[in-house]
């Protein structure tokens, strides 16, 4: 793996969209999205239900191909799932009762490049173990997969794609239903991985967790609202423009604005 | 005892047939885990119904079944895939559809035949006891792809039943491995065909992986364990038949059942019965647990 010196952290872009679109049917699910991430970015993606998080997630990860413009890998364009980029989708999509340790469910991020005749040889499960101690669940290597918790399960799903290693990580809620330790654990591994230059993007429901977790946030409904880093995108008409509805911004204190997103107006 | 074992052996049909539902258990025991981890059980049911035609066309034309019924399930799986892409009907109507027009399509082609009862019957419920040296060594040959094909892709499938999203996220072409997958299950249903019949094909896929999945949290003891009951409920099977007059198909089922019902009521972690005894061991019940003085045992 190449090093990055950290003055070129910031500077390379991964991931670019050219006025990105994507319908399914005649419904538009994403319209004229224009972004570059760098490496090293760390994105919270913030949008209410049918938004487009997860489809901008999706497309980003080659498993969508864009209606219209393009989106491109480190120059070259995206035409289906890319080495380099990871996906961790929603953890409500796997099948949890399947008779699998956390460890086998880890070695399945080495994807192509798995021994084809031969079982896991030593090295491997040292990898996997590795990625899952990473993510504080080395104890429970052995456990099945259904037996776990929430939390523990979201951690295995970050171990496999920490394992298929890559200079993108796309996560789809990984934030969802998880306790506050797995959460912790989480946001100071994307510290580390962005000083490694991995760039992560996120799509993400709760706007304070956005705010301490990410360097950018993105607003996102159907159209692309706006992306900056937080302080200066959590403006009341901002929120108010990408969730609808009445937004209150309370400020606790000059430094942490708590924000609340989503509330009906009054008739 | 020895001799009741020993009996049937010594009939050259008999060694066949114990030849052939040995295989046919094996084969069935190792794709059968796939089949009940991705929920398929409805799509093996269909596949063994919808392929009927393939079958039947093949019969009248004098040619080899297995390519007709291979045919008939490349056509059919495309044409499954076909409907429900639209959004508006399911995978599973689209499967009901196909499997009953298929299954019609099969018994309105027999029906041209002569022999139409007694054949229709034999693809029913299969004619174990006409199973011929050259049936077995087909059977044996295209096991041996469906073994070979699902060891070769073990980890595509295994990653394709646990998580969809990921696996095509690591370039896991899905509709091809789905297309090869339901091939290799026609495969194992064609040659399933003629030991247990079109409509117990169903058991031997699912019950003794359902068995297997009862006993073991792990992938590949549930793939050894579903072929080894596969192939002992096939032997005892076809004991039972001999001695008692059963016809075999029936009686293999039957014997696979009851293994899965003594396996579900008695298995150690997670069987009906033993799961509540351990209950009751382990943690007090406070009404049950109760002194007549009103203190409870905790």
């Amino acid at each position: 793996m190449p090093s990055f010196l950290p003055s070129q952290v910031n500077t390379a872009p991964v991931l670019t969209t050219r006025d990105l679109s994507v319908h399914y049917g005649n419904r538009p699910a994403l319209e004229g999205i224009s972004i570059t991430i760098q490496a090293g970015d760390v994105i919270g993606l913030l949008g209410p239900n049918g938004s487009g998080k997860s489809t901008l997630l999706r497309v980003l990860a080659g498993l969508v191909p864009p209606s219209h413009g393009s989106c491109s890998f480190r120059g070259r364009q995206i035409n289906g799932p890319t080495p380099g980029i990871t996906y961790v989708p929603q953890r409500a999509g796997a099948d949890w009762t399947f008779p699998i340790s956390a460890i086998d469910a880890v070695l399945l991020g080495l994807g192509r490049s798995t021994p084809r005749f031969r079982p896991f040889g030593g090295g491997e499960r040292s990898r996997a173990r590795e990625a899952l101690r990473q993510v504080e669940m080395e104890q429970h290597a052995n456990v099945q997969i259904g037996a776990l918790s929430g939390g523990q399960q979201q951690r295995v799903f970050l171990a496999r794609a920490l394992l298929s290693g890559g200079s993108v990580l796309l996560l789809d809620e990984p934030f969802t239903g998880v306790d506050i330790p797995t959460q912790t654990l989480f946001v100071s591994l994307f510290t580390d991985l962005k000083e490694e230059g991995i760039a992560i993007v996120y799509a993400t429901h709760d706007l304070d967790q956005a705010r301490d977790a990410s360097d950018k946030v993105m607003l996102l409904n159907r159209r692309l609202i706006a992306i900056g880093p937080p302080d200066e995108i959590f403006h009341t008409s901002k929120i108010q423009e990408a969730f609808g509805g009445n937004v209150i911004v309370v400020n606790a204190s000059e430094t942490s604005p708590r924000i609340v997103a989503g509330g009906r107006k009054r008739q | 005892m020895i001799s009741w074992l020993t009996e049937p052996w010594t009939h050259a049909f008999m060694q066949h047939a114990f030849m052939a539902i040995i295989l046919v258990g094996l084969i069935c025991g190792v794709i059968g885990v796939f089949v009940i981890l991705r929920g398929l059980a409805f799509l093996g049911d269909a596949l063994a119904h919808a392929i009927f035609p393939g079958v039947v066309i093949s019969f009248i034309l004098g040619g080899n079944y297995l390519i007709g019924a291979l045919i008939a399930a490349v056509i059919v799986s495309f044409a499954i895939g076909a409907i429900s892409q639209g959004q508006r009907l399911s995978n599973d109507t689209a499967i009901g559809v196909i499997f009953a027009g298929g299954f019609a399509l099969g018994v309105a082609l027999l029906s041209t035949q002569q022999s139409y009862s007694r054949d229709l019957n034999s693809f029913l419920f299969g004619s174990i006891l006409s199973v011929k040296q050259d049936d077995l060594l087909l059977t044996a040959a295209v096991g041996l792809v469906v073994l070979l094909v699902v060891y070769w892709r073990r980890r595509e499938f295994t990653s394709i039943a646990f998580d969809r999203a990921f696996a095509q996220s690591l370039g896991i072409n899905l509709w091809a491995y789905d297309q090869l997958f339901l091939i290799a299950l026609a495969m194992a249903i064609v040659i399933s065909l003629q030991t247990v019949g079109n409509v117990l094909v169903l058991a031997m896929l699912v019950t003794p992986a359902a068995t297997a999945r009862m006993l073991t949290n792990r992938l590949r003891i549930m793939v050894a364990l579903s072929s080894l009951i596969g192939m002992a409920s096939g032997m005892l099977g076809l004991y039972l038949s001999y001695y008692q007059g059963v016809p075999s198909g029936a009686a293999v089922v039957l014997v696979a059942t009851g293994v899965f019902l003594v396996v579900f009521l008695v298995a150690p972690e997670s069987g009906a019965i033993t799961s509540r005894l351990r209950r009751r061991l382990h943690h007090g019940h406070p009404e049950r647990d109760r002194f007549e003085d009103g203190a409870a045992v905790s």
